[in-house]
C-alpha cells in the first residue's frame, strides 16, 4: 500500500548537537536512506519533538551529508519555539526527518561555479561545494554574515577553492556586503554558473547584478511551510508567467527551493495581488 | 483475525470506507499518490476550484497555531477548465477502484457557482460535488454567501438544476446558528452536509507588531477546532435529515469514531495531511482496529450512536 516515498520518513539518531557561535547549532545525525539519497540543495522537514507541540516541522536545508558513513548535517539558528526545542535534543535520542524534499541545485553545466551565501544560507552550499569539487570543476565561494562569529565553517570552503568572506561590522573579512567582493572577482574572472542564499535583499541585489552581467545564477529560497509535499500551496513564492498579472504563484517546497534568478520576484505589485478567499482569506 | 465491514452508504454514495480527504490539504491527488496508493481511501475531494483561474493570496500563507495552523492560501488553484483538461483525468483510474473523486467548488458571485458546477458535473470526472460557500459575494457587497440563511438557500438553489452528480453543500462555522444554515442548504436542494470549514482568525508577531499571514487574518484548522466541530456535527445531525460529512481535525482512528458516533456518516482528514504525509490511511487503519477491538462489526452501527444523558 505504501510507495516508495514513503521511505522519506525516517526516525534518525542524534550523533551530536552542539553550538558552533551564540545562537547557531550544529547538528549531526544518523540517517542512512537520506545520506544516500540527498542532492545537494534539497532539505529535510525536522519534527523537532514528537506529538503536537509543535505540530508542524521544521524545514532546515542539507548542510552536508555522506553516504558512505550513513551521516547528515544541519546548521540551524534558534530563531523560536521549534529551533529552541532542537537545541535539547542530545546525542543517542532519535527524531524523526521527512526527506530529502526539493529540487536541489542543477550542476549540469559550469567549469567554475561561484557560491555566494549571507548568513545561514551559508548552510546548503557547503554541500554543493563539495559536490562540485567531487566532479572536479572549480568552486569560488562568498560569504557574508553580521559579524565574523557568523560567517560558518568557513574552514570546510577554504579547503575546496578561494574563498572570500564579508561583514556588515568588519570583525571578519572585508566590511562590505557580499556582492563587492563577488563583483571585484567578476572584473577580470569569470563564472559560468553562481548558486546562492541568504536573506532577501542579498538575493535582490545578486539577481540584478546576475542578470544584468547574463551569469545563470540558481537562488534557494526560503518561505514559511506547512505540508513540504506540495499539497497545501503554504510556501508560496512569486515566479514570472505568463499570466494575466504576470507571474504566478510556486511552492518552495515542491517546485523549488531552488529558482533561476531570472524567474523570481521578490516583490509582487500590491493592486493585482489578490488578497481573499474564503472565510477572510483561507483555502 | 477478523475483519471489520468499514463501508458506508453517503446519501446516493458507496464509500469503501468513512475516510475522505479534504479539500485544501490533497492538492489533486498526484502528490501524495507517491506516497501511498490512493485506492484505500473512501475518496478524495480535491482542491477548490473557481470559474476562472485565481492567483491566491501573497505569502506567509501559513501559521502556526496552539494545535493548529491558520492558513490564508486564497483558493489558489488553475480554473476549472485547466481541472477537467489536466488535473482530474489522471484520478479517473481511481474510480474503479472505487475510491470517490471528489468535486470542490467555490465562487465570488452566484454566476461563478453555477458556471463552475455545471462545467465540473458535465465533465463526467467527479463522483459528486462539494459546494464551497464559505467565500465571499465580491458582486454582492462582500457578505460571505454561507453565513446568510436566505442567500444559503438561493446559492444551493442555483447550482442545483445544474449539477446531474450528487451535491454537498460545505457550512462555514462562523455563523451565529449553523442549524439553520443548515436547514437553508437542505431547502436549497443539497443532497448531503459537510462541515466545518475552518474558523476564521489571525497570528499577530508581538516583534515585529505584524500580521503574520499576508492577508491578515485565515482559517484555523486541525485538532484546536476539533471540540467546535463536533458540537456542530452533533446539532445538525439532530436537527436535519441529511447525511453528514464531518471534518475537522481528525488525526486519528478515534477521532473518527467520534464523529460518526455524533452523527456524521462521513469523516474527512484535512490537516492531518499537512502535518503527516501518511495520515489519511494511518487512521484508516486505526478505524478498522478500533472497530476489531471494541468488536463492532460495521462501521454504520456507530453512526448518530452518542449515547446522551
Ligand atoms: C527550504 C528551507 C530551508 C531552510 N534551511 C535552514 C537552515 O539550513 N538553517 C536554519 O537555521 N534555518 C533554515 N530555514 C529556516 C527555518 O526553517 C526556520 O528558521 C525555522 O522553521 C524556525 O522555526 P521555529 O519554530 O524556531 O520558529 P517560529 O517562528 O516559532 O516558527 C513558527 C512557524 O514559522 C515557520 N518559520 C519561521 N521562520 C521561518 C523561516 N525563516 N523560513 C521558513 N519557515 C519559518 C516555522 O517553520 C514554524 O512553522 C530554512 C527554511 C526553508 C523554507
Ligand atoms: C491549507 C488549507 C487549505 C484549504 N483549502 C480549502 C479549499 O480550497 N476549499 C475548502 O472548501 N476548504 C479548504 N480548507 C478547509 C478544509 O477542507 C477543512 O474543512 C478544514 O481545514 C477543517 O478540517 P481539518 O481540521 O481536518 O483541517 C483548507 C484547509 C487548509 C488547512
Ligand atoms: S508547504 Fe505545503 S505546498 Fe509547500
Amino acid at each position: 500500500m505504501l510507495r516508495e516515498n514513503a521511505g522519506k520518513l525516517q526516525v534518525a539518531s542524534i550523533v551530536k548537537n552542539e553550538p558552533l557561535a551564540h545562537d547557531v547549532y550544529h547538528i549531526t545525525l544518523s540517517a542512512p536512506k537520506l545520506a544516500a539519497d540527498a542532492r545537494p540543495g534539497q532539505f529535510v522537514m525536522v519534527k523537532v519533538a514528537p506529538g503536537l507541540e509543535p505540530a508542524l516541522r521544521r524545514p532546515f536545508s542539507l548542510h552536508r551529508f555522506d553516504g558512505e558513513a550513513g551521516q547528515v548535517e544541519f546548521i540551524y539558528q534558534v530563531v523560536g519555539r521549534g529551533t529552541d526545542i532542537l537545541t535539547n535534543r542530545v546525542a543517542g535520542e532519535e527524531i524523526e526527518l521527512f526527506g530529502p524534499l526539493g529540487n536541489g541545485f542543477c550542476l549540469e553545466k559550469g567549469s567554475r561555479i561561484g557560491l555566494v551565501g549571507g548568513g545561514m544560507g551559508i548552510a546548503p552550499l557547503l554541500a554543493a561545494a563539495e559536490e562540485i569539487s567531487r566532479l572536479g570543476r572549480e568552486v569560488v565561494t562568498f560569504l557574508g554574515a553580521k559579524t565574523g562569529d557568523y560567517l560558518l565553517t568557513t574552514k570546510d570552503f577554504a579547503a575546496l577553492g578561494p574563498l572570500y568572506l564579508t561583514t556588515d561590522d568588519g570583525s571578519a573579512g572585508d566590511k562590505a556586503l557580499v556582492t563587492k567582493p563577488l563583483l571585484d572577482y567578476l572584473e577580470n574572472k569569470k563564472l559560468d554558473l553562481i548558486l546562492a542564499c541568504g536573506p532577501t535583499p542579498m538575493l535582490r541585489a545578486l539577481s540584478k547584478l546576475a542578470n544584468e552581467g547574463g551569469i545563470p545564477t540558481q537562488l534557494s529560497l526560503e518561505e514559511r511551510m506547512g505540508c513540504g509535499t506540495g499539497v497545501c500551496l503554504g510556501c508560496a513564492t512569486a515566479i514570472r508567467a505568463d499570466t494575466p498579472e504576470g507571474y504566478t504563484y510556486k511552492r518552495v517546497c515542491h517546485d523549488g527551493p531552488v529558482f533561476w534568478a531570472r524567474d523570481v520576484l521578490f516583490s509582487v505589485p500590491d493592486k493585482i495581488t489578490a488578497k481573499g478567499g474564503c472565510d477572510h482569506g483561507q483555502g | 483475525m477478523g475483519k471489520a465491514r468499514l463501508g458506508v452508504q453517503f446519501g446516493p454514495l458507496k464509500l469503501k470506507n468513512p475516510i475522505l480527504t479534504m479539500s485544501g490539504t490533497f492538492g489533486f491527488g498526484q502528490e501524495l499518490g507517491e506516497y501511498y496508493d490512493l485506492s484505500v481511501l473512501g475518496g478524495i475531494i480535491v482542491k477548490a476550484v473557481t470559474a476562472k483561474p485565481r492567483i491566491g493570496n501573497p505569502p506567509p500563507r501559513i501559521a502556526e497555531t496552539a494545535g493548529g495552523i491558520l492558513n490564508a492560501i486564497g483558493i489558489q488553484n488553475p480554473g476549472v477548465d485547466a481541472a477537467i483538461a489536466e488535473e482530474l483525468p489522471p484520478l479517473q483510474g481511481l474510480r474503479k477502484e472505487g475510491t470517490l473523486v471528489i468535486g470542490s467548488v467555490s465562487g465570488h458571485s452566484f454566476e461563478d457557482y453555477n458556471i463552475t458546477t455545471k462545467k465540473l458535473s458535465d465533465s463526467g470526472l467527479v463522483d459528486a460535488i462539494e459546494l464551497n460557500i464559505s467565500c465571499p459575494n465580491l458582486k454582492g457587497g462582500g457578505l460571505t454567501f454561507g453565513t446568510d440563511p436566505a442567500t444559503v438557500k438561493k446559492v444551493v438553489a442555483g447550482v442545483r438544476p445544474l449539477c446531474d452528480v450528487p451535491l454537498i453543500v460545505k457550512l462555514s462555522p462562523n455563523v451565529t446558528d449553523i442549524v439553520e444554515i443548515a436547514r437553508s442548504a437542505g431547502a436549497g436542494g443539497a443532497d448531503m452536509l459537510s462541515l466545518i470549514n475552518t474558523l476564521t482568525g489571525m497570528a499577530i508577531d508581538a516583534v515585529t507588531r505584524r500580521p503574520i499571514l499576508g492577508n491578515v487574518t485565515g482559517g484555523l484548522s486541525g485538532p484546536a477546532v476539533k471540540p467546535v466541530a463536533l458540537r456542530m456535527v452533533h446539532e445538525v445531525s439532530q436537527a436535519v435529515d441529511l447525511p453528514i460529512l464531518g471534518i475537522g481535525g481528525v488525526i486519528s482512528g478515534v477521532d473518527v469514531v467520534e464523529y460518526l458516533l455524533a452523527g456524521a456518516t462521513a469523516v474527512g482528514v484535512g490537516t492531518a495531511n499537512i502535518l503527516d504525509p501518511l495520515a489519511a490511511p494511518r487512521i484508516v487503519g486505526e478505524l478498522e482496529e478500533f472497530l476489531l477491538r471494541e468488536k463492532i462489526e460495521s462501521v454504520e452501527e456507530l453512526i448518530g450512536g452518542l449515547l446522551l444523558p
